[in-house]
């Protein structure tokens, strides 16, 4: 499965990315979502991790914009944040995302999370 | 397994991945202004390091930098209660441990400036913020 992260921290992106490698995922990482669109559709990525926190846009809101795309229909969505599990659950629901995981979970539930991610949209 | 560099910066140890540091030199040759990460006595630090954060290069004056190799299972993020305690040192991204001596977590690429550092400024004025 190919999955891209979208995360600022440099730290928060080895450990995803090093989660979803041993699970045999192949992973793209980005530190913003500049480019994100073109980067979906040259890497043909089945999943994306998106950080609640970015800089530049929360991402509970890009997930919302990608859900408004109907050609990100196929791409499961996955937001990450350090926020406590209510709040993000909540944020994930209201942006349509298909699963959320804890920052302090992420080494062990994420790539649980993106299969989850990836069979909601199949 | 990943690289990470380890320090002592006022009175704490911490661990920043490697390849956010760009050297280390004795203080007072690097003739760069340092930045405090947070309170604290500076005690024996000797050292300026130089690191790629989210506002360019910074210094920060420290102790005893190495490096060290750490199982990715050895780092943790922060609690949603300790993120929250700690808002406003978004680059404190969680903890590991050398050796078994646990060490603050660093992510310089998360640094935006620090209060410690505007308070260590002698042009800091306290309305600087908007209050």
């Amino acid at each position: 499965m190919n999955v891209l992260i979208i995360d600022d921290s440099e730290v928060a992106r080895e450990l995803m990315s090093h989660s979803l490698h041993q699970h045999g995922h192949r992973v793209v990482a980005m530190p913003s979502p500049i480019g994100v669109t073109r980067t979906i559709q040259r890497e043909a990525i089945d999943v994306v991790v998106i950080d609640v926190n970015l800089p530049t846009i929360n991402g509970d809101r890009l997930a919302m914009l990608f859900r408004k795309q109907n050609r990100m229909d196929r791409v499961g969505l996955v937001l990450v944040s350090g926020l406590d599990y209510k709040t993000l659950e909540k944020l994930g629901k209201d942006s349509e995302a298909d699963a959320v995981v804890t920052k302090p979970e992420v080494t062990e539930k994420l790539p649980f999370a993106v299969m989850h991610a990836y069979n909601a949209r199949r | 397994m990943t690289t990470v560099l380890i320090f002592e910066h006022r009175g704490l140890g911490t661990a920043m991945p490697a390849g956010q540091a760009v050297s280390a030199s004795p203080q007072g040759q690097s003739g760069l202004d340092l930045v405090q990460l947070w309170p604290g006595q500076e005690a024996d630090e000797r050292h300026a390091l130089l690191v790629r954060s989210a506002i360019g290069p910074v210094a920060i004056s420290c102790s005893s930098p190495r490096l060290a190799r750490v199982p990715h299972s050895e780092l943790r993020t922060l609690t949603p209660l300790l993120r929250q305690s700690l808002s406003d040192m978004p680059y404190i991204v969680g903890a590991t441990w050398v050796d078994e001596t646990p060490l603050w977590l660093l992510d310089m690429s998360r640094f935006f400036g620090s209060e410690a550092a505007r308070i260590a400024d002698p042009m800091a004025r306290p309305d600087d913020d908007g209050h």
